[in-house]
């Protein structure tokens, strides 16, 4: 499985990159920001210390801005195909679902599908004996393969 | 990009539907801004205690005809203009934050809450009835998580059309963004204490401020209920002070209270800090009124809570995660140790966090030399922050293992960066160089 898709669904909204990883972009909108700081001080008029600290603002936002920007698999240029890869597996769960009166996972081995699986099933209403419904450890990118009543997704499918 | 035709046409029916009960109850001046987010937040408010606290509704809409009966005795048809750059000012800030909502969002939910909050959406397509019922019933699906207040979904699938589409509870999940950005905003350009300069550099801070925080850019384009929460909070910390916005203090503390439980707390951390800043004889407003929007404020939302609770309670269903108990001092330590350096993560929240404590330090070495709004956010925030963090100290283990998971307190944040934003940006409006650092025009009414 992509990882850095799964890490966007468990821990996109929790923070922008991973915490403690120091990299040259930071440590350059760092030393910025001090300088900026340090001229405000030199200045000494409201004009020149506030814009010192827009200066030093805009600055530190710089790695986060790059990297949600850029880097992470909700970025405008990637959050489509991101978002599509997601509503398939969320689609082929709900039309299953809907085939079958109500499904249920029965073995999960994707953390990152849980909530994809859940979203897909709010809709559903309960059912005696729900189709059962496995998820292997790349479910969220692979395909799923539905055989004797069972929809299995990922490698645990036998794909 | 989503459609927005839906989510803008339902929140433009609601504001119409809310016409009759603005002219009775007179929820802010006539001409002002506030008004039409407020209104609609009122409209969905009326909605979701219609149908999870029938006799509280009851007792609401009574309560609001007697104020609304009194205040237009007292009024008249007073009438208050808005000035035209307060205006202009709105829409351009609205613009650059509605950019950043609407900029190559996502078509679909990317973050787990995400799914979570629009599941319970998807599954009010059914009836917002059955929503509220599933809920007290436990048989909502049994991935959805019991307990947790449903106003959020509830508003959610009324701005879809009750349509469990995709497509459509993302649509409506942003219309609830905007109202709570617009509430935020507009409660911004209406304060009628401050010239119209300090409104338009307020409006302007607290826009860049909140945009070079690249964490609330992602929340801006996700589905969560956090920062919509912060708005509301922070419209709340902005009508609190000024008089004749009683009713809609009380609407939004409401509100705040059932979009998630940790609004209770916000919202009783703003009633005390009301107390405080009277007590404390705190210029410039020194009457009392202020303790007393404050206090019926909390009254209102803690009624909502306790009412919602009860029925819970009732039907044999509790949100384990949210109980409290006696808080754990062993705690304070690490719990101290992870907020600080969540705070001061630049990647996520850039300077924020350090101009907030900037400004909140400040405020508290020289007081008096600080603007009477940046004194009384000041005053807000660690109130909120104190009782917030007792809060925490005061949950469940499992509490504190998402804190050291990392998947708690930069979302607790969030609900605080709006209201950081407005004191940053009361601040520089009071050291903006074309405006006199002096307490006329500081505003928050004078």
């Amino acid at each position: 499985m992509d990882p850095s898709l799964s890490e966007m669904v468990t821990d996109g909204a929790n923070r922008v990159g991973a915490r403690s990883e120091p990299t040259p972009l930071l440590s350059f909108a760092f030393v910025i920001a001090v300088g900026a700081c340090a001229v405000s001080f030199r200045i000494r008029t409201r004009r020149g210390v506030l814009a010192a600290a827009a200066v030093a603002t805009a600055t530190l936002a710089i790695p986060g801005l790059s990297t949600i920007l850029e880097h992470r698999r909700d970025a405008p240029a990637r959050a489509e195909s991101s978002s599509a890869i997601i509503e398939r597996l969320s689609e082929r769960v709900e039309r299953f679902s809907t085939a079958h009166g109500c499904a249920r996972v029965t073995h999960s081995e994707c953390v990152a599908c849980e909530p994809v699986v859940d979203f897909a099933l709010a809709t559903s209403v309960a059912c005696p004996s729900p189709a059962p419904i496995v998820l292997g450890p790349d479910a969220l990118t692979a395909t799923c393969l539905e055989s004797n009543g069972t929809l299995s997704c990922g490698e645990r499918g036998g794909r | 990009m989503i459609s927005l035709v839906r989510p803008l046409a339902v929140l433009t029916a609601s504001a119409l539907a809310a016409l009759p009960v603005d002219h009775l109850v007179r929820v802010l001046p006539r001409g002002s801004l506030s008004r039409w987010p407020a209104l609609a937040l009122t409209t969905f408010l009326a909605c979701y205690l219609a149908l999870a606290t029938p006799p509280l509704a009851l007792a609401a809409v009574v309560g609001l005809v007697a104020v609304g009966a009194r205040r237009r005795r007292m009024d008249g048809a007073a009438t208050e203009p808005v000035d035209a750059p307060a205006y202009v000012a709105v829409a351009a800030c609205a613009a650059v934050l509605l950019a950043a909502i609407l900029f190559e969002r996502p078509d679909g939910p990317c973050f787990w809450d995400a799914f979570v909050w629009l599941g319970k959406a998807r599954y009010a397509a059914g009836g917002l009835g059955e929503l509220i019922a599933g809920g007290l019933r436990t048989t909502l699906p049994p991935f959805i998580p019991s307990g947790y207040p449903l106003f959020e979904p509830l508003s959610v699938a009324l701005l879809a059309g009750l349509s469990p589409r995709a497509e459509a509870v993302v649509a409506g999940a942003v219309g609830l963004e905007i109202l709570a950005l617009a509430l935020f905003l507009c409660a911004l350009a209406d304060d009628p204490g401050a010239s119209v300069r300090a409104r338009e550099v307020r409006l302007a801070t607290a826009t860049f401020v909140l945009v070079s925080s690249p964490l609330v850019l992602v929340h801006l384009r996700s589905s969560y209920v956090d920062l919509p929460l912060g708005f509301v909070v922070a419209a709340l910390a902005q009508l609190l002070p000024r008089r004749r916005a009683g009713v809609a203090c009380a609407v939004l503390g409401m509100s705040a209270a059932a979009l998630k439980d940790e609004g209770m707390v916000h919202v009783a951390a703003l009633g005390l800090a009301g107390v405080i800043h009277v007590a404390s004889g705190g210029r410039p407003w020194r009457d009392r009124d202020i303790a007393i929007r404050a206090t019926a404020c909390v009254l209102a939302a803690a009624t909502v809570m306790a009412f919602w609770h009860l029925r819970l309670h009732q039907n044999g269903i509790s949100n384990s995660d949210h109980a409290l108990a006696f808080p754990d001092w062993e705690r304070v330590r690490s719990l101290w140790g992870l907020g600080v350096e969540h705070l001061l993560e630049l990647r996520s929240w850039g300077a924020l966090g350090v101009l907030a404590l900037g400004a909140v330090s400040a405020v508290a070495v020289h007081p008096r030399s600080a603007p009477p709004a940046a004194r009384w956010f000041a005053t807000v925030l660690t109130v909120d922050a104190i009782a917030m963090f007792l809060a925490l100290l005061a949950t469940p283990d499992r509490v504190m293992e998402f804190a050291v998971g990392g998947t708690l307190l930069n979302r607790i944040y969030m609900q605080f960066a709006p209201t950081a934003a407005l004191l940053v940006a009361s601040w520089v409006s009071a050291a903006a160089p074309s405006s006199p650092f002096s307490r006329e025009g500081d505003g928050l009414q004078g």
